[in-house]
């Protein structure tokens, strides 16, 4: 197996919100592997720790304890900025910042102080995300405002694979979408998945995405983290 | 004295006080609730001045500019205080952010009318230093409140699209530079619409105060104008190093943001 990240006994605790109360514990010793290239799926009920999971592996929030290894090496070792420009992020709500869809898809050249792209890099990188033909060639030039959740969130799709990261964290996309067009995102994910050969990790709680796109999964529930290949059935309660 | 102001004894005041009475009434009987309010502000206001009156002839007396300097950090952190009791969800450490960020602005921008704009040694004394400062901390404290309240609220409504910023490779400066923009514009637009009418529809304090007292309306209006643009400079200076300052408290160093404050 070709582990791309590797979870060592990790547990996440929320810092309080009020002063001198209590830390949450929300992930639990959790010890896994990420193989790579993979489809990953995170799936556990609502309120499980999944989207926080997600969010420890581009360090937008890091383990009170245990150590995550990316391709052996602990991800704190990384330039944080560097890390998580190696992987794309698709939240849960479709983001739109001002201005047309290509200013939208212009943003990953543009917002990294310490990496410079001449104009015709940018151009060409998006054309070529054109080229994956997620949205229709009309939209481009309109105001990402005015896309439907749908096209916002497949514009939020191709803003994360804008800089050919290897790795895709998926935060619940299809959660703010209709089944219809959950279909025809999750459709673009697996087959950009396949085309790029992108380590993809998807949070889900919905049961027939873990069954169609997950080569792995992770089960989440009350803080309890467990591949698919060490549980046979349901986890235990607790 | 002869520079025409009637002179004003507590009977004058008490007359005044009238008015408020008639405040009270009116809010007693359409049922506006406003009464103990009102009651309390007052009787704060008129302890609050007579204090402050009796201090600055103390103050005026000794002539001293540490006592000074000593009466408006006072000032500065009366207002740190007031301004973290006016936040929802005041940040760890938010004191000194502000109590910093309220005196570097009032005190620089002070300084910059006292010592070159006024250009005059009577200006270092207690009788400019005193009524300038507290006009600056005063002005400050309404700034950075609307600011620091803006930008949390702000923080907390683009937090999605703070994470997409960051997890594209931006820092924390550049991921909430949008809420900070709004921050900073919400702090400074009532300074803004006061430049605009200025003197148009209100006659501004000081003016009110030195025309009164029989000066020159034209001397009268370039001081008022001084006083504006050192309440200006004063709150873009504090208001802009709050939030840098606060920027700080709500991201870890690693460019994390910190959601249990929001």
């Amino acid at each position: 197996m070709d582990v791309l990240f590797e979870f060592r006994s990790v547990s996440f605790s929320a810092p309080s919100r009020d002063k001198g109360g209590n830390s949450t514990r929300i992930i639990e010793d959790a010890s896994f592997q990420i193989e790579r290239g993979k489809f990953t799926v995170i799936s556990g009920p609502s309120g499980a720790g999944k989207s926080t999971l997600l969010r420890l592996f581009n360090r937008l929030a890091d383990p009170t304890s245990g150590d995550i290894l990316l391709d052996g090496k602990n991800i704190c070792e990384y330039p944080v900025m560097d890390l998580r420009r190696r992987m794309g992020w698709v939240p849960q709500v479709p983001v739109r910042f001002n201005g047309t869809v290509e200013d939208n898809l212009r943003l990953p050249f543009t917002i990294s102080k310490a990496h410079k792209y001449s104009g015709a890099e940018i151009k060409s990188a998006i054309d070529e995300l054109k080229g994956l033909k997620l949205l229709n060639d009309e939209l481009y030039t309109r105001k990402a405002d005015d896309l439907s959740v749908g096209e916002a969130q497949r514009l939020n799709l191709l803003r994360s694979i804008a800089l050919k990261p290897g790795i895709l964290l998926l935060d619940e996309p299809t959660s703010a979408l209709d089944p219809e067009t959950s279909d025809v995102l999750l459709t673009q994910i697996d087959r950009i998945q396949k085309e790029r050969e992108l380590t993809t990790i998807m949070v889900s709680h919905r049961p027939d995405e873990v069954k169609r796109v997950g080569e792995q999964v992770i089960r989440i529930k009350n803080g309890i983290v467990r591949t698919d290949g060490e549980i046979a059935g349901d986890l235990p309660n607790g | 004295m002869d520079d025409g102001l009637i002179n004003v004894e507590w009977l004058n005041v008490i007359i005044a006080l009238g008015l408020v009475a008639v405040a009270i009434g009116l809010s007693y009987f359409q049922g506006f609730g406003i009464e103990k309010d009102l009651i309390v502000g007052v009787i704060r206001s008129v302890l609050q001045l007579a204090i402050l009156g009796w201090l600055l002839v103390y103050v005026f007396n000794i002539q001293s500019i540490w006592l000074t300097v000593l009466i408006l950090v006072a000032m500065g952190l009366i207002a740190s205080f007031t301004a973290k009791g006016r936040m929802k969800r005041p940040y760890p450490g938010a004191i000194p952010v502000l109590w910093i960020s309220i005196t570097a602005g009032s005190f620089f921008s002070l300084a910059y009318i006292t010592i070159l704009s006024f250009s005059d040694p009577v200006a270092l004394t207690p009788r400019y230093l005193i009524p300038l400062g507290g006009m600056a901390i005063g002005n400050v404290l309404n700034g950075i409140t609307l600011a620091s309240e803006r930008f949390h609220r702000e923080l907390k409504s683009q937090k999605d699209m703070i994470e997409v910023l960051l997890s594209l490779g931006a820092d924390a400066y550049r991921a909430a530079a949008e809420p900070m923009r709004h921050a900073f514009t919400a702090a400074l637009i009532p300074t803004i619409n006061a430049l605009m009418v200025i003197g148009l529809i209100q006659i501004p304090g000081v003016m009110v105060g030195l025309v009164m007292s029989n000066q020159d309306p034209q001397v009268a209006a370039r001081y008022q104008l001084m006083i504006m643009f050192m309440l200006v400079g004063a709150k873009v200076i504090s208001v802009t190093l709050g939030l840098r300052l606060s920027l700080k408290k709500y991201f870890t160093p690693e460019h994390q943001l910190r959601s249990e404050l929001l």
